[in-house]
């Protein structure tokens, strides 16, 4: 039982493998395209269809090749508009926590002349964690192997999850980072654990600083637990263990990187890319006088800070419903962990990491629906794939418990095989969904939904690099597609009916 | 397997039961105190801050208001008539004491000093609300916190406008519904009915709150004592919550001659309202799902979205809460008026609400959506209570949300006074007035209906008007301008605007010249070889 057991994970795993393989982005050239400055541009389904992506890239390369984090006017240009002008010398507008990881990996590539790739290749990485840290999660909230193993999959193949694994972004390494922190939790507090979090922490914030408010949570649980109270005969007793000090201890060397690298670039310790804002140093000049009347012209009552509460119901309906980016419309399988939290609430063992969960959950809803939902041309809740891993862990909980309820079974394979169906399609070919307002006011008006990507595979356009540099002539980028999801398909299957299968002890006895 | 093992150096100390009882008890025992200190305190410090940026005085509503008050104590007429029928009278009745003081007036104190109390007291009534409902000294905190910490209340606060008042008198009546429906003592009653009383003064959202709280109450002692005491309770209730409505109907009579003046008159809300359907400005009407979604609109914008949807979901559990007594559940019901009343009003086309981007390209009336949020921090204070161990989750979020929302001051209530419909910016016509007639003498001709806001803003005594409130010297001014009037404020060719419908066609007009023409009116003066012949002091005396 034990020996099937092992043999059905291995081939899971496998195929996990695989299916990432087989999605890579990449097209043919000599012999891949995009791997040296005169080949790569920005065109929609390649690697560098998103400066999200390039401005990353640029300084992962500025670092490796010149040794400084400024960019040169090709690099800026590349990564514009997400860089920034700062007395006369551009960089990047994100926090390098991203680049810096990517280094060792673009050294690897630069020796055999995949620079591009083997980069890009880090955020697979972290993709490949995450599941595995999904279903670690999920086994620690009382999901049985083969259940979380479901969650791990779901995670990776029917969110866009998938489709930002194929990207230079910060959101799978937060996601690593995230689900790091909140396993962290579990058991009791230890000074080595405080200082692990701590790093974790002090890392979230150098790759998106958004990670910060959104780890809050998962830190004032680990730091609360340490102050314990009992109450005793007339007196109420309160101790409070020193070793959370080690949160600091483990926070401080990365808070220091973070603010030596803003002194290298505007000679504040605390003074971002983000902060100054992008720079149009490279749009038409008309543009730029517009951008400069706008400025001038600016209502003095314009509200200034980054996360706005006007909008937050529009943007709430952006991130959860909407068909531009909702959640119910790109991934709906997430809903039924929302399920799972409940059930995993009942469960006296896990209670409190439940309730840090749908903390965090909501805190990113909350933040991203006051920064907007939209990210941009995008795909899916992007800002929310932190929040879908932790859904998905919790969503273990709701197969193990419902997994021999026919209803449940048809309602989780329906949401499943829509979400799986459309999240390959995104991956297949763009991250660049414009936001409605974009789109309709085109010249040449494109869909706004994910019915621009199946526009895209109708056009057999797909962006993977197996597919352009080996299949592209014999077979149609369509079938290509629909033998992709039949094989994710067919290994969802095989998971979801190992599930429905699974003896737990209790039944055997 | 080892694990490192790392020393453990622990803080103890300890706190003595007692102590904490008496932390307890002080704050159980002076809550209510320590609430109205620290809000009259925040009341005083943002009243300080509208006043010093000039926001204070941005709605032109309040303008009009400041000089209702104002002209029943100094003017060329003065008077209780002076109070109209355009608004409910009870705010302006207020301001008597204390509009006289031209500080008072001018800085709008004299209006801005009764929100700021009802401010206070709407906080207090929250947490007497929430302790009313058994909820714990954390949640009723909270819900006091939820109402003080929004932006649009604080602004409002700090306005001589009506809604604070309003807010005020109805969460005290429906306070007081709730309370009668727990203990059933007829004193609560009579307070309920005195609170809805002065609410049905101050705007009529109270008039609906009287209804809707006469159908809880009736439908309360019905299925509880039968109908000969429900009959006797309603009359009760009904004969003192309905006397400020009698009375308006009274004073009506007396004063215009038609109990309905103030419903069908010529600046009756109707009549405005008319105006806009005319002009294709009016969709809500008769399209009841319009209104729900404006008026939905408005009070999210108002309350925050975050919040709101804490509202929500606290009024939900609340309403499934077993250990809730159906009469108290039933009595609730009094908090939603406003959302009723409004969505009904919208529909019915006796109100008018603007929502940027959604209808029409500005703002207007959007504050109504603020009437809700007593009902929204009382049902969010409940969620906190109830929600356990999701308490300081929500607790943090409300407070980041809120944060943002004050440090990026998101007050739509600002934005309809600094751009949209509900702002008037005379400074031009005001500021010329101002200038060019302070240190000379005569009268300046104008329409309190139509430029209430320029006669305010020109810091000239009331006295100096003549407006359709002064009896005589209005008849007189609009048949012989030109012996009475040294200026004429009015927009030409505007027959809305009575100056000029009344004295664009007499003699005495072409004795004028055009000395100055703005947005939102012209002025005139009379040529200087007419001003031997012009009554420049007031001659009629004491007039009924």
């Amino acid at each position: 039982m034990k020996k099937a057991k092992y043999i059905f994970i291995s081939l899971l795993v496998l195929s996990v493998f695989l299916l990432l393989a087989l999605v890579v982005k990449g097209e043919r050239g000599k012999p891949i395209y995009h791997q040296s400055r005169e080949t790569r541009d920005k065109k929609v389904g390649g690697p560098f269809e998103s400066t999200g992506s390039t401005s990353r890239y640029a300084l992962t390369e500025a670092i490796v090749e010149d040794n400084t984090f400024f960019f040169s006017g090709e690099r800026a240009r590349f990564s514009a508009p997400d860089m920034t002008e700062y007395k006369g010398k551009f960089f990047s507008i994100f926090t390098p926590g991203v680049s810096f990881i990517g280094i060792p990996f673009y050294y690897m590539g630069k020796l055999f002349g995949i620079p591009q790739l083997t980069t890009f290749f880090s955020t697979i990485v972290f993709a490949i964690l995450n599941f595995f840290l999904v279903i670690k999660l999920a086994r620690k909230l009382g999901a049985k192997t083969h259940a979380a193993y479901l969650a791990g999959l779901i995670f990776l193949f029917a969110t866009n999850a998938l489709v930002y694994a194929l990207t230079y972004t910060q959101h799978h390494a937060s996601v690593t980072l995230m689900l790091l922190a909140f396993l962290n939790l579990f058991g009791e507090r230890t000074f080595l654990k405080n200082i692990w979090l701590g790093m974790i922490f002090g890392m979230g914030i150098l790759i998106d600083l958004p990670n910060a408010l959104m780890m809050f949570p998962i830190v004032m649980y680990a730091v609360l637990k340490h102050l314990s109270v009992n109450k005793m005969a007339g007196r109420v007793k309160l101790s409070l263990k020193l070793s959370m000090v080690g949160l600091v201890i483990g926070l401080i060397p990365f808070v220091a990187l973070f603010g030596w690298y803003n002194y290298q670039l505007t000679g504040s310790f605390t003074k971002i890319g983000q902060t100054i804002g992008r720079s149009d140093y490279f749009d038409p000049p008309e543009v730029r006088e517009q951008h400069r009347l706008e400025r001038e012209n600016r209502d003095p009552y314009e509200r200034k800070l980054p996360l706005n509460t006007r909008n937050q119901l529009y943007e709430l309906y952006i991130l959860l419903i909407s068909n531009e980016r909702g959640w119910v419309y790109y991934s709906p399988i997430v809903v039924i962990g929302m399920l799972g939290l409940l059930l995993g609430y009942k469960n006296q063992k896990n209670q409190q990491l439940i309730i840090v969960a749908v903390a965090v959950v909501l805190t990113s809803i909350v933040i991203y629906s006051l920064f907007g939902g939209l990210g941009g041309w995008a795909f899916g809740p992007r800002y929310l794939i932190p929040a879908a891993a932790l859904l998905c862990s919790a969503l273990g909980i709701a197969i193990q418990k419902f997994r021999q309820n026919i209803l449940f079974i048809i309602v989780f394979l329906i949401l499943s095989i829509y979400s799986l169906w459309v999240n390959i399609v995104g991956a297949m070919t763009t991250t660049q969904v414009p936001p409605k307002v974009e789109a309709i006011n085109m010249l040449n008006p494109i869909p706004y939904t994910y019915e621009y990507n199946f526009q895209l595979l109708e056009e057999n356009k797909i962006g993977s690099l197996v597919y352009n540099v080996y299949l592209s002539d014999t077979i149609s980028a369509k079938t290509f597609v629909y033998g992709y999801f039949l094989a994710a398909l067919a290994v969802l299957g095989m998971a979801t009916t190992a599930v429905v299968l699974e003896k737990t002890k209790q039944e055997t006895i | 397997m080892n694990t490192l093992k790392t020393p453990s150096f622990t803080i103890t100390f300890s706190i003595q039961n007692h102590w904490i009882d008496q932390i307890r008890n002080f704050l159980e025992k002076y809550a209510v105190l320590l609430i109205a200190i620290v809000l009259s305190l925040v009341a005083i410090g943002v009243f300080t801050h509208f006043y010093e940026s000039g926001l204070g005085l941005a709605y032109n509503d309040a303008r009009s208001h400041l000089d209702i008050g104002r002209r029943v104590v100094e003017g060329l007429k003065p008077g209780l008539a002076q109070l109209g029928s355009v608004w409910l009278p009870l705010p302006h009745i207020l301001m008597i004491p204390t509009v006289w003081n031209d500080f008072m007036w001018h800085s709008g104190l004299s209006g801005a000093i009764q929100s700021m109390v009802s401010f206070v007291a709407t906080g207090v009534l929250i947490y007497q609300f929430l302790k009313k409902l058994g909820v714990g000294l954390l949640a009723r905190f909270f819900g006091v916190l939820v109402f003080v910490t929004n932006l649009n209340i604080l602004y409002l606060q700090s306005t001589a406008m009506t809604e604070l008042l309003l807010i005020a008198t109805m969460t005290a009546g429906a306070y007081y519904v709730l309370v009668w429906h727990k203990e059933e003592k007829i004193l609560h009653l009579i307070k309920a009915a005195f609170f809805i009383m002065l609410a049905s003064l101050v705007r009529y959202d109270g008039w609906f709150l009287l209804f809707l709280a006469s159908v809880l109450i009736g439908f309360t002692a019905l299925r509880k004592r039968g109908y000969k005491t429900t009959e006797g309770i309603l009359i009760l209730f009904g004969t003192l919550a309905g006397l400020g409505i009698a009375l308006w109907f009274l004073w009506n009579l007396l004063i215009f001659k038609d109990p309905l003046y103030f419903a069908f008159g010529p600046y009756s809300a109707q009549a405005q309202q008319l105006q806009l359907e005319e002009a294709g400005n009016l969709p809500t009407k008769g399209n009841l799902l319009l209104s729900t979604i404006i008026y939905l609109y408005a009070l999210v914008y108002n309350s925050y979205a975050f919040t709101a949807i804490l509202g929500l979901a606290g009024a939900v559990v609340f309403w499934v809460d077993k250990r809730i007594k159906p009469d108290v559940r039933i009595a609730s019901l009094a908090l939603m008026a406003p959302l009723l009343f409004n969505i009904l009003a919208l529909f019915l086309g006796h109100s008018v609400l603007f929502i940027q981007g959604i209808s029409g390209n500005t703002w207007f009336n959007v504050r109504y959506g603020m009437l809700m949020m007593p009902a929204i921090a009382i049902f969010a204070g409940f969620l906190v209570d109830r929600l356990r161990s999701l308490r300081w989750v929500l607790i943090g979020l409300f407070t980041f949300v809120t944060f943002f929302a004050v440090a990026n001051a998101d007050a739509v209530t600002i934005d309809d006074a600094r751009v949209g419909s509900s702002q008037k910016n005379v400074s031009e016509v005001s500021g010329w007035l101002q200038e060019n007639t302070a240190d000379k003498k005569g009268f300046i001709l104008i329409s309190a209906a139509s430029h209430d806001a320029i006669i305010f803003s020109s810091g000239l005594p009331m006295k100096r008007f003549i407006h359709e409130g002064t009896g005589k010297y209005w008849e007189s001014a609009t048949t012989t301008p030109d012996r009475w009037a040294r200026w004429i404020v009015m927009r030409t060719h505007d027959e809305n605007d009575e100056t000029f419908k009344l004295v664009n066609k007499t003699p005495g007009f072409s004795r004028y010249d055009l000395v100055d023409s703005y947005p939102f009116a012209d002025i005139y003066e009379l040529r200087p070889e007419y001003l031997n012949d012009l009554n420049t002091e007031p001659v009629f005396g004491k007039q009924k």
